[in-house]
């Protein structure tokens, strides 16, 4: 039984109209880097808001670390940082000045860890806060949540305004947090960031969570897709007869689909010998394609509700 | 972990370091209003004070008057041509300290050409010239001799001053209002109810608006509220912020007052300043637990702002509506008696500046005691109903 650190349980927030999250149930467990994803307005920051105790369910509970997020906020404050998706600073002088304030709102006294950040991130904290560019605006407040180093970082579309440089090296501070086994929540709209760093994935849309997947799954699925093209029209129909696992062809451009199971991968090759390929490219199902293939099911299956 | 910081459930010393650091602007700019504005009243009341001084001289007025009248009269016995210019000329004064002479010894009166010079030393402080108060004596004298050709009654300078007001449409108690018109006291009540009140509900206005809701709204209270510091602290500090605040910024206001009163009148009653400030520190807050209970109500800045500011502008407007339905400026012609019901409708009216101004005589009004009770209730149930509700609201964060 895995440790579970953030437990959500059948919880309800309706703002109306339709907006809102409705019995979303979610586990996220130690030590795991946990994606959230979701169409903007589709609920995940409602969610947040609902772990960390800012917003009072409707109905259901969360909980962190077995404390009520809503009744006992503070108490999960002490092992989570969080990165509001919003970014908006005090009205203070400059970087510098809050992140000293953070430090100490936190009881922060080792900087070394910050420094680290700062480095990584190549931060200018000395800047005027309030003429920060978005990039620059995010940046100090990822410095600010990860400075106290604890355990539970939870982080709503952490990576906004970051050019694709700081957001590989965003990334890189990801795993290495999750190297010390720190639990990761984490949502985005952006699938290759998820599909980079995530162990698991929810989907929600419209308030209702649509999928959950181990990427694991995404990375090594149970069945292989493979595109195959042949020198001749001959060939092709050749193989198309003789292997069983064809779903699809194109006489035009001389090709194939087949879809089999990963067993058959050696057999497919073996076969693939006798016959004259001029190409082969295996069919890679993205995040973003399986998301799009749920989002649609899930637009379905909710339109009729 | 080493970091877990234990939670900070009352007094965030560090949002206290935040509030001043990112208000501490707007605090200076308001103390320097204020106190300028303290000091500016100040100066001219003590104008206002020169002018009054002739108040003080009336009875060398009499004295002098007195030696006019033994002069003219006298003159009219000797067929002399005795007149206080050629006394002031004259080097020889012989001629009048026989006058006076006689004149004691036929009304055992006390005349001395000392006296008279001394009379009119002291007359001359006033700012009107001798020569006016000969011209009004000249006219008293000949008045003096008439009696009505109709009435049969004695015509004198006042009356008649008063028939001409009257023919000009204005109304004889009107004129008198006007010579008896408390200038200062109308000017304090202007200063501590309307001039130095606009600065200090601006202040709160903006001050309590950004200690809360607009930290809510932007969501930059997310960085207080996702460390270990509890709700019930952050509404604490900043009811303890909204009430340090304007306290020092009266006190210094206050010193400010109590210190130019020194200087420029050299004398104080200190006490009645001190009590004028507290008064108008707990009306202060009265509006201040207003608007916090707007920031704590509302997630919106715009909506707190409409509440709080719109609530404060509209205690200022009506205060300035209700002093001109004041005592003074009704009797000054310049206010009218039905404003007065503004007054009943803002909370300024409940800083009783004219029962607070008999603090330190005999005839104490402790009138202002129970308004500024109400005050304190208001700004007490407010807080804490703001607080109470700060802390059970969704914020979005």
């Amino acid at each position: 039984m895995t440790d579970t650190v953030i437990k959500i349980n059948q919880l309800t927030k309706d703002y109306g109209k339709g907006r809102g999250i409705f019995d979303v149930d979610l586990d996220v467990h130690r030590g795991e880097v946990f994606g959230y994803v979701g169409t903007n307005g589709s609920g995940k920051t409602t969610t947040i808001r609902q772990i960390m105790g800012f917003v009072r369910p409707d109905k259901g509970q969360s909980s962190v670390l077995g404390y009520d997020s809503w009744k006992n906020a503070t108490k999960i404050m002490q092992y989570v940082s969080y990165i509001p998706g919003e970014i908006a600073f005090p009205s203070l002088a400059s970087g510098t000045d809050f992140l000293k304030l953070q430090a100490e709102y936190q009881g922060v006294t080792d900087f070394s860890y910050m420094n680290h950040v700062i480095e990584l991130l190549q931060l200018d904290p000395t800047a005027n806060l309030k003429r920060m560019s978005k990039g620059m605006k995010q940046k100090t407040a990822i410095v600010a949540a990860l400075m106290a180093d604890k355990e539970i970082l939870v982080m709503d579309e952490p990576t906004t305004g970051l050019d694709p440089l700081m957001r590989d090296a965003f990334l890189n501070l990801v795993r290495e947090e999750k190297e010390k086994g720190r639990t990761i929540f984490m949502s985005s709209h952006i699938f290759e960031e998820i599909e980079e760093v995530c162990d698991r994935v929810a989907m929600i849309k419209d308030g209702h969570i649509v999928d959950t997947l181990e990427l694991w799954q995404l990375r090594h699925w149970k069945t292989k897709t493979f595109r195959i093209y042949f020198s001749s029209k001959e060939e092709l129909a050749r193989f198309t007869e003789a292997f069983r696992f064809v779903i699809g062809k194109k006489e035009a451009q001389l090709c194939c689909t087949v879809e089999m199971p990963v067993e058959e991968t050696s057999h497919l090759f073996h076969i693939l010998k006798d016959y004259q390929v001029s190409s082969l490219r295996e069919e890679h199902l993205s995040l973003e394609q399986y998301f799009m293939q749920v989002y649609q099911k899930g637009a379905n299956k909710n339109g009729k509700c | 972990m080493g970091n877990v910081k234990k939670e900070t459930r009352f007094f965030s010393g560090t949002l206290m370091k935040q509030n001043v650091k990112s208000n501490y602007v707007l605090v200076v700019a308001i103390l320097v209003i204020m106190i300028l504005m303290c000091v500016v009243t100040n100066f001219a009341k003590s104008m206002i004070g020169a002018d009054k001084s002739s108040a003080d001289v009336t009875d060398a007025q009499q004295e002098f008057y007195s030696y006019l009248y033994v002069m003219a009269s006298y003159n009219d016995m000797a067929q002399t041509a005795l007149s206080y210019d050629d006394f002031e000329k004259a080097s020889d004064k012989s001629q009048y300290e026989a006058a006076f002479e006689l004149m004691n010894q036929q009304a055992d009166m006390e005349l001395s050409v000392e006296g008279l010079e001394q009379a009119a030393a002291e007359l001359k402080q006033s700012d009107i010239s001798l020569d006016t108060y000969v011209h009004q004596f000249e006219y008293t004298y000949a008045l003096g001799q008439v009696k009505g050709c109709f009435s049969g009654e004695e015509l004198d300078i006042e009356d008649m001053m008063n028939t001409m007001f009257e023919v000009m449409g204005v109304p004889a108690d009107l004129v008198e209002n006007m010579s008896e018109m408390d200038m200062t006291s109308m000017l304090d009540q202007m200063h501590f109810t309307v001039m130095a009140i606009l600065p200090m509900l601006l202040f709160i206005v903006f001050a309590s608006n950004s200690l809360l809701v607009d930290q809510v709204d932007q969501g930059s209270m997310a960085y207080v509220l996702s460390t270990p510091t509890r709700r019930s602290a952050v509404v604490i500090t900043q009811a303890a912020f909204l009430l340090i605040a304007p306290f020092l910024i009266l006190t210094v206001t206050c010193a400010a007052r109590i210190i130019s009163t020194f200087v420029i009148f050299g004398e104080a009653d200190v006490l009645e300043i001190i009590v004028l400030y507290v008064g108008m520190y707990i009306l202060l807050e009265a509006i201040a637990g207003i608007c916090y209970l707007g920031n704590c109500i509302f997630n919106q800045s715009k909506k707190a702002m409409a509440f709080g500011g719109g609530l404060s502008v509209w205690f200022f407007i009506a205060s300035l509506m209700g002093m001109f339905g004041s005592k003074n400026m009704v009797d000054s012609g310049m206010g009218v008696e039905a404003l007065g019901i503004f007054n009943r409708l803002t909370l300024i009216g409940l800083y009783d500046i004219e029962s607070i101004s008999t603090v330190g005589t005999d005839s104490l009004n402790t009138a202002f005691i129970w308004k500024l009770g109400i005050l304190a209730a208001i700004a007490v149930i407010c807080y804490v109903a703001g607080a109470i509700r700060f802390q059970k609201k969704d914020l979005p964060l």
